[in-house]
C-alpha cells in the first residue's frame, strides 16, 4: 500500500494522528466527538428529564438518594481526514512538491491505517478529489491520485480548499499542504474551516534554495504562475529577502493560530521523519 | 638579452584593451530565466545598479587583454636579441662598392664589387657619384642584420668629397676609399672664336688649374678666315641674326663644330637662345665629352682627408625586413590565446 511512500510512513507508524478538537464520525472511534452522548466512556451524572432513556437512568443511585439520575456518556467516534494539497504551479521548485506529496501519502496512510478515514482534494491538471473513505483499495487510489499530481496548476490553492466544505460535513481533520504563497485567499478560507469546527492542520513546504535564496549571482527570475520576470543580483538582495520571507512567515502564523489553525514549517533541507514524528507527538501530548 | 621592435608603432594597437575592458564591464550578461515560486519578497532596486561597474568573468577578460596584447606585439615585430645572434650580426657584412669609372677609362680594376667575406656585396658603377651613394644607402638600409659598409672607388677628388658631405649616407654606414684611375689633367688646351674689332680671331688659351686658383694663360692668336658658324633665318629676320651671332662671338664662346663644319644654328629670335645653342652643339679640347661637370675637377683628395671621411661601419640590429621568426612565435601565442578565449566562451565541459 505504501509504495515509495514507505520509508516516511514507517518511521511514522508507531505514532498515530490524533485529532485536537472534538470531531464528528459516523462509527465509534477513538477521537473525542462533541456529542454528550451515551457512548462507552462515563462522563457524567445528570438529573433525569422527560425523555431520558430509561436505561440510563442510574436506578442504584435512585435507590439510595430517591432521586433520579441519567448517566451521560462521552462520545467517541472515527476521525474523516481531508488532505488538500497544493498543485499549483510554485510548488514546483527544487524538490517542494515531492515534499508535499510525500507528507500528504504519509498522513494519509497514517490515518488510513490507524482505521480512520482519509480523502484527497487537489487541483491542477491532474485534478484529484477523493471523498474520505477507509480501506486498503482507496488509500491505493488515494497514492495513485498523489502519484499522478502535476504542480503546473494555475488555479489557486484557495480553490482547493474551498472545496473543503462540502466535502466534509461533519466536524473533522484538514490537512492543507502548500507553500501558502496564496495566502491572501487561503489563509482565510482555513480560518473559516478552524472557526467551523475542524481541526486544521497548515502545512507550509518551503525549498532551502527558496527559503535561502540559493541562485546564481546574477539571475533573471520569472515568477512561476505569473511569469513574470525581474533580474536579481541575489548577493545584493540575499539579506532583504530573507528578512521578508521571515516576517511573512511570522505574519503567517499568527494569522493562522488566531483561529487555532496549526501551522507546521517544513523545508526540503529538514529530515522529514523527524519532523512528522515531532509533529504528531506535539499533538498527543496536546490532544 | 634585448627586445627589438622593428615596427613599435604597432603598440598604439595595444590601447584596443578597452574593448574587451568595457564590454566586461558594460555588457549585460545573457541569463538563463530560472523559474521561481514568487517574487513577492524580492526587492527591485539594488540589482541594476551594480549590474554596470561589475566586471564580469574577469578570467575570460584576462584571456582577452592578453590576446590583444599579443596581437599588439606581434604587429610590432619583436625580435629577441640575445648575445648569440647579436654576435652573428656583428659578424656579417654588406658591402655596397660604388664605383666611378675614370674619365679617360683607367681604373677599370675597380669595377668589380669589394667582396665581403661573410655577407653579401654589391657594386654600383656610375658616372653621377650622388646617385650612386642614394642607390647603395638604399640597397644597404634593405639587408639584414649586420655591419654594413659603403665604399667609393674611383679616382678620388675634392668633388668626391663634396658630393659625400652632401649626400646622406646614415651615419652608421661605413665609409672607406679606394683610389683607381687618373683624375683631369690640370692643365688644358683649348681654342675659341672671338670677334674682336670687326675682325674674327681664333685664340688658342691654357687653362691651369692649381690648388686654390685657375689661372687662364693665352698661348697664340690668329686670324679666322673661314666661318665658323652661320644663323639660318629667313632674309626679313637676316640682319637681327647677324647682329644675334656677331654678339655672341663677341663673347667668344665658340669653339668648332664637332666635325669641324661649320655650325649652322637656328634663328629663334633670341640672342641667348642662339647662345646657348652653339654653346651646346660646338666641342673641342676644352670640353670632355657629356662627363658631369663634378668630374672633371682634377685636384685629388689628399690622404688625409680620405682618412678623415672613412669611418668603421657600425654593428647593426635588426632591420625592418628581417623576420627572425620571434614574430611567428608572438602569432602562436596568439592563435594559443584564441583558443583558450574559445573555449572558455564556450564553457569548459
Amino acid at each position: 500500500m505504501s509504495g515509495h511512500y514507505g520509508a516516511d510512513f514507517a518511521a511514522i507508524r508507531d505514532l498515530d494522528l490524533r485529532a485536537r478538537v472534538a470531531v464528528t464520525g459516523a462509527r465509534h472511534g477513538p477521537h473525542t466527538s462533541p456529542l454528550h452522548g451515551f457512548g462507552a466512556e462515563f462522563r457524567e451524572y445528570r438529573h433525569y428529564r422527560p425523555g431520558d432513556d430509561l436505561k440510563h437512568v442510574d436506578w442504584k443511585a435512585y435507590a439510595r438518594t430517591r432521586s433520579l439520575y441519567t448517566r451521560r456518556f462521552t462520545e467517541t467516534t472515527n476521525l474523516e481526514a481531508l488532505i488538500v494539497v497544493d498543485a499549483s504551479a510554485s510548488m514546483d521548485f527544487h524538490g517542494k512538491f515531492p515534499l508535499a506529496r510525500t507528507v500528504a501519502a504519509a498522513l494519509a496512510m497514517l490515518v488510513v491505517d490507524q482505521g480512520d478515514a482519509a480523502g484527497l482534494v487537489a487541483l491542477g491538471s491532474q485534478p484529484v478529489q477523493l471523498p474520505a473513505s477507509r480501506g486498503v483499495v482507496h488509500m491505493a487510489r488515494l497514492l495513485a491520485g498523489l502519484t499522478r499530481l502535476i504542480p503546473d496548476g494555475t488555479e489557486p490553492f484557495s480553490a482547493a480548499v474551498a472545496q473543503v466544505g462540502p466535502r466534509l460535513p461533519r466536524h473533522g481533520l484538514v490537512v492543507a499542504v502548500s507553500d501558502f504563497y496564496d495566502d491572501a485567499l487561503a489563509v482565510p478560507a482555513l480560518r473559516r474551516l478552524a472557526r467551523a469546527g475542524h481541526d486544521v492542520v497548515a502545512v507550509q513546504v518551503l525549498a532551502d534554495e527558496e527559503v535561502r535564496l540559493v541562485i546564481d549571482a546574477d539571475a533573471e527570475l520569472v515568477e512561476a504562475e505569473t511569469a513574470r520576470s525581474q533580474p536579481v543580483a541575489a548577493d545584493l538582495v540575499r539579506s532583504d529577502y530573507r528578512a521578508r520571507l521571515e516576517q511573512w512567515r511570522a505574519d503567517l502564523r499568527r494569522a493562522l493560530v488566531r483561529d487555532g489553525v496549526e501551522l507546521v514549517s517544513l523545508s526540503t533541507a529538514d529530515r522529514l521523519d523527524l519532523a512528522l514524528r515531532r509533529f504528531l507527538l506535539a499533538r498527543r501530548g496536546g490532544a | 638579452m634585448r627586445a627589438v621592435w622593428l615596427l613599435p608603432g604597432a603598440w598604439w594597437l595595444g590601447l584596443l584593451v578597452a574593448v574587451p575592458i568595457a564590454a566586461h564591464l558594460l555588457a549585460r550578461p545573457r541569463r538563463a530565466p530560472l523559474r521561481f515560486p514568487s517574487l513577492r519578497f524580492l526587492s527591485t532596486a539594488a540589482a541594476p545598479a551594480r549590474r554596470r561597474w561589475q566586471v564580469r568573468e574577469p578570467g575570460l577578460l584576462a584571456v582577452r587583454v592578453a590576446l590583444v596584447l599579443a596581437a599588439a606585439a606581434a604587429v610590432a615585430a619583436p625580435i629577441v636579441v640575445t648575445a648569440a645572434r647579436q654576435a652573428g650580426w656583428d659578424a656579417r657584412v654588406a658591402r655596397a662598392t660604388v664605383v666611378v669609372p675614370a674619365l679617360d677609362g683607367r681604373g677599370d680594376g675597380a669595377n668589380a664589387a669589394v667582396a665581403a667575406p661573410e655577407g653579401v656585396a654589391r657594386a654600383f658603377v656610375t658616372d653621377d657619384l650622388s646617385q650612386g651613394l642614394a642607390d647603395a644607402s638604399a640597397w644597404l638600409e634593405a639587408q639584414g642584420p649586420s655591419r654594413r659598409e659603403l665604399v667609393v672607388a674611383g679616382p678620388l677628388s675634392r668633388h668626391t668629397a663634396a658630393v659625400i658631405a652632401a649626400s646622406a649616407v646614415p651615419r652608421d654606414i661605413g665609409l672607406s676609399f679606394r683610389r683607381a684611375g687618373a683624375l683631369p689633367a690640370r692643365t688644358r688646351e683649348r681654342e675659341r672664336v672671338e670677334l674682336r674689332s670687326g675682325a674674327l680671331w681664333r685664340i688658342r688659351e691654357s687653362l691651369v688649374i692649381g690648388e686654390a686658383d685657375t689661372s687662364l694663360q693665352e698661348l697664340s692668336r690668329s686670324p679666322e678666315a673661314g666661318h665658323v658658324v652661320s644663323v639660318q633665318a629667313t632674309p626679313e629676320a637676316r640682319p637681327a641674326a647677324d647682329a644675334a651671332l656677331r654678339a655672341v662671338l663677341r663673347r667668344g664662346v665658340v669653339v668648332a663644330a664637332p666635325s669641324g663644319a661649320p655650325l649652322s644654328a637656328p634663328w629663334s629670335g633670341r640672342v641667348e637662345e642662339l647662345a646657348a645653342w652653339i654653346d651646346a652643339h660646338s666641342t673641342g679640347p676644352a670640353h670632355a665629352g657629356s662627363a658631369a661637370p663634378g668630374r672633371l675637377e682634377p685636384v685629388p683628395l689628399s690622404d688625409a682627408d680620405v682618412q678623415a671621411m672613412t669611418r668603421p661601419a657600425a654593428p647593426r640590429g635588426p632591420a625592418a625586413p628581417i623576420d627572425a621568426g620571434d614574430r611567428r612565435a608572438v602569432w602562436l601565442i596568439v592563435l594559443v590565446l584564441l583558443g583558450l578565449e574559445t573555449w572558455l566562451r564556450r564553457g569548459p565541459a
